[in-house]
């Protein structure tokens, strides 16, 4: 099963039994001039892993992780960018040609 | 003497001087699985054939089908029968499992394994060995409070093991490693016990090594360090020559160190994807590195441990990541598909990166699959020779 089935992803850390850091959730929204990007492939790096997915219709990925702070790639056909945050809510603008 | 011990005798033989061809080129491949229960995935490979054993019994890991969990696999390859050893870690329940090679092959989980680490906290993620297999460095890479990450411990296991008795596995204490923080990898150089420890630290930008005292724990201040920018993995061939891993930019850096573990930093040479984890050819004439994407990179390594970029390598996966791999004893490059279940092989050289000798899934049950991976020459695990008979 391919991640991109998945549409609305969602990376569960599944079993943190002793990790004292508790797993914040935090939406990923990659635009392009202010409009959602669908099925837009997302790297995003943490501490403790890294991840890789594709946006649902809302140009969505949530990820669960430990760290405080994620980087994130997002690139469609030729667009692409790029951001570090530390939000629950981090919003990646892609720019070039997304087709 | 009886046609029995004869035969026994000639196949002994056979294998001592003449030796197999087939079984001197026979790797043996170790794998996570990235998958709760979080597995050991093992096979062979010969020839161009891949064949995969039975997965053997983990513990947990927050790896998931789109998550690459950052868990290590490294193998310890004994001289003496029965003492080769394969470290694993799992970041879920922050424990090591630790399973011995029988002298017949077989694979088993050591009583008590897996091992508990640390409680508070957690996030394990490298292993290294000792070179005579004598002791196991474990760094807690993520912990809370945050005072605690920034002291990053290193946790030291020591390990006897006598062939055909019994292996032992004792916590000896913890360092802390000053000026490292968030310890990314770990790698021993030296012979015997080693005589440094090589530690990456990617919220401190740098490389550090520590001598190791004669408790085998490291000493808390660093003979050298090195900056290196997001440090990640790294790997020291037993030249001296070093690759490691600029995480925030498609980077490596190339460096050597010395016996008294000066390091000196030589060329940065540029990646298809931003650096995780990479391998160094045991003649250290090699390097690759994985990546954040599903590329991996391969340099060349001369004499002054310079690198030298030679091609890179994408598997085609989209929903994949390349990060882990490992070169045999031949110079043979096993790369971990991860989320893909996937496990390739490559005969590369200087000239170039080649076509993949072997393309298998594992046999593991999810395409979560395979995190980090480490590899043997079958002939480097010395294993008990089976008697061969005639009826």
């Amino acid at each position: 099963m391919r991640v991109k089935a998945v549409g609305f992803l969602i990376l569960l850390a599944l079993s943190l039994p002793v990790m004292a850091a508790a797993p914040r959730t935090v939406t990923i929204v990659v635009e392009q001039n202010g409009a959602p990007v669908a099925d837009a492939r997302v790297f995003i790096a943490a501490d403790e892993m890294d991840a890789v997915g594709y946006t649902d219709a809302q140009g969505r990925v949530i990820v669960t992780t430990i760290s405080a702070r994620i980087s994130v790639v997002a690139e469609k056909g030729g667009a692409r960018g790029s951001i570090v945050g530390t939000a629950e809510l981090v919003t990646v603008k892609v720019s070039g040609d997304a087709k | 003497m009886n046609a029995r011990l004869l035969a026994t005798l000639a196949w002994s033989l056979a294998t001592a001087l003449i030796g197999s061809a087939a079984s001197a080129q026979q790797t043996q491949v170790y794998a996570d699985a990235n998958d709760s229960p979080d597995r050991l995935i093992n096979a062979s490979f010969a020839g161009a054939t891949m064949t995969y054993g039975t997965e053997i019994a983990g513990s947990s890991t927050t790896g998931t089908a789109a998550t690459l969990a950052f868990n290590q696999v490294r193998v310890f390859k004994s001289n003496a029968p029965g003492c080769s050893l394969i470290a694993q870690t799992h970041n879920g329940g922050n424990t090591v499992s630790l399973y011995v090679i029988t002298a017949s092959g077989a694979i088993f989980q050591l009583p008590g394994s897996p091992f508990f680490i640390f409680g508070a906290g957690g996030g394990l993620q490298s292993v290294a060995w000792a070179p005579d297999g004598g002791a196991l460095y474990v760094p807690i890479s993520l912990a809370t409070p945050a005072s605690e990450e920034q002291s990053a411990r290193m946790v030291t296991f020591t390990i006897t093991c006598t062939v055909g008795g019994a292996i032992t596995v004792t916590n000896s204490g913890t360092a802390v490693l000053t000026g490292i923080d968030l310890p990314r990898d770990v790698e021993v150089i030296g012979t015997g016990i080693g005589s440094h420890l090589c530690v990456t630290g990617t919220n401190s930008n740098n490389l550090g090594c520590f001598a190791i005292a004669a408790t085998r724990l490291p000493v808390t201040t660093a003979a050298s360090t090195i900056t290196v920018a997001n440090a990640r993995g790294m790997r020291i061939a037993p030249n001296g020559c070093g690759v490691a891993g600029v995480g925030n930019a498609t980077t490596v850096q190339g460096f050597k160190v010395n016996a008294s573990g000066i390091l000196t930093a030589t060329n940065s040479a540029t990646t298809a994807t931003m650096p995780r984890y990479g391998a160094i050819a045991a003649d250290g004439s090699l390097a690759a590195f994985g990546g954040l994407g599903n590329q991996f990179t391969l340099f060349s390594v001369d004499a002054s441990c310079n690198l030298t970029l030679v091609g890179s390598n994408a598997n085609g996966i989209a929903g994949s990541l390349v990060e882990y791999l490992a070169f045999d004893g031949v110079n043979r490059l096993f790369v971990s598909d991860s989320l893909a279940n996937q496990i390739r092989v490559f005969a590369p050289t200087a000239g170039g990166i080649g076509a993949a000798l072997s393309t298998t899934n594992t046999n593991h049950g999810t395409t979560n699959a395979p995190s980090g991976i480490d590899v043997a020459l079958l002939t480097s695990l010395p294993v008990e020779l089976m008697e061969y008979s005639i009826d």
